[in-house]
């Protein structure tokens, strides 16, 4: 029997059968289930690549190689990381030394800054209380304290032009209270020159 | 060399799980189709064999010797998965002639519009993997008598049988559509 026969099928037939689906997709939990049956018979590995095998020569050694390289590299990397975090910080701990120095000095100095003002402060009321003692009293009970006031601003004078001898203002009272000083000598006679200074 | 056998060979090298996932996605729609269409509708049966038919594919991936495509071997294995499954249901007997095959077939729902897949459905099993080896995935008569173990004769003699009862069991179809107001 040929099988162009009568059995050959029509056009009609045929069209009907070149109709008929040829694909037709599983439950797409399928595939999970076939991996996993493999997974446990041992015919596949969890994971893979996403790249085409076979292409390049050193994928002879299969995944072995490419998985060897990555750890390889997650080792260099994570020493690169353990490093760089010593270098930072020990960075880190000077900044915080150096900082923790210029804090230090900086409260130093603050603090000897407002030790200037309480003490010039405190020499400003005791002249202001001096000079209420002078109106109620005689000018000679005074005379001693004027002259430790001079002293001490004779001293104040001296030590500004020693923090900064270009500050015009300090060296000019220096030299007028070191004038008036040379003047007085000269004034008075020789013999009775006696200085009552009391130095604190 | 084709995708298929990169991908096949990935997996033989390392089980690669990326490559199965590869050759899953590009060749199951097909052999579902298939398998579906041999076991007469049977959905959950269906995906069993499907599955099956993978697991022994991958198991025998090495033996594979690319004479053929890909995709022909795999509906090999999937085929005789499938006459595994009818003849426990009853419904496969080995053998040249097409009596076995037609004491093999499910009665017809009288009375039921019949398309040509229902037909095809109501085909012995014998008859129907004959037909859908042969026309509709388009295998010869000498690969599906390989395949089955019978002769190219055999095949062609089920072939002529299966069209025979489809081309019945159509105008049976028509009959019924004339015969409705």
């Amino acid at each position: 029997m040929s099988e162009r026969d009568e059995l050959e099928w029509t056009d009609r037939e045929l069209q009907a059968l070149s109709s008929l689906p040829r694909e037709r997709a599983p439950d797409p939990d399928l595939e999970e289930r076939t991996v996993e049956r493999l997974r446990q018979a041992g015919l596949v590995r969890q994971g893979g690549s996403d790249r085409i095998p076979g292409r390049v020569p050193w994928w002879r050694g299969g995944w072995q190689a490419p998985r060897l390289a990555w750890a390889s590299a997650a080792a260099a990397v994570a020493v690169a990381v353990f490093f760089a975090g010593v270098v930072v910080g020990q960075h880190w701990a000077l900044r915080s030394t150096a900082d923790a120095f210029a804090t230090l000095h900086r409260d130093e100095w603050m603090r000897a800054s407002a030790q200037v003002q309480q003490t010039g402060s405190a020499y400003v009321e005791a002249l202001a209380a001096l000079g209420q003692l002078a109106a109620a009293q005689h000018r000679e009970d005074i005379s001693e304290g004027r002259e430790v006031a001079l002293a001490a601003l004779y001293a104040a004078a001296d030590q500004l032009v020693k923090l900064d001898p270009n500050d015009p203002l300090a060296v000019r009272i220096l030299q007028g209270m070191e004038g008036t000083e040379s003047a007085s000598q000269q004034a008075r006679p020789a013999a009775g020159r006696q200085h009552r200074v009391v130095w604190y | 060399m084709n995708r298929d056998r990169q991908w096949a060979e990935a997996l033989i090298r390392s089980g690669d799980e990326h490559a199965f996932r590869e050759l899953y996605r590009r060749h199951t729609p097909r052999l579902h189709q298939f398998v579906l269409r041999m076991l007469g509708g049977a959905e959950t049966e269906a995906e069993d064999v499907v599955q099956e038919t993978w697991v022994r594919a991958v198991s025998q991936l090495r033996s594979f010797r690319w004479q053929s495509a890909f995709a022909t071997w795999l509906t090999g294995i999937g085929l005789n998965l499938c006459r595994e499954n009818l003849r426990r249901r009853g419904r496969w007997q080995d053998g040249e002639g097409g009596a076995a095959a037609e004491m093999a077939a499910p009665a017809v729902p009288t009375g039921l519009r019949i398309d040509l897949e229902k037909a095809i459905s109501l085909l012995p099993a014998g008859y129907r993997t004959v037909l859908l080896m042969h026309d509709v995935e388009g295998w010869n008569h000498r690969e599906i008598a390989c395949e089955l173990g019978i002769s190219a004769g055999t095949s062609k003699s089920q072939l002529a049988a299966a069209r025979r009862r489809v081309r019945a069991l159509l105008a049976r179809e028509t009959s019924h559509e004339g015969d409705s107001p």
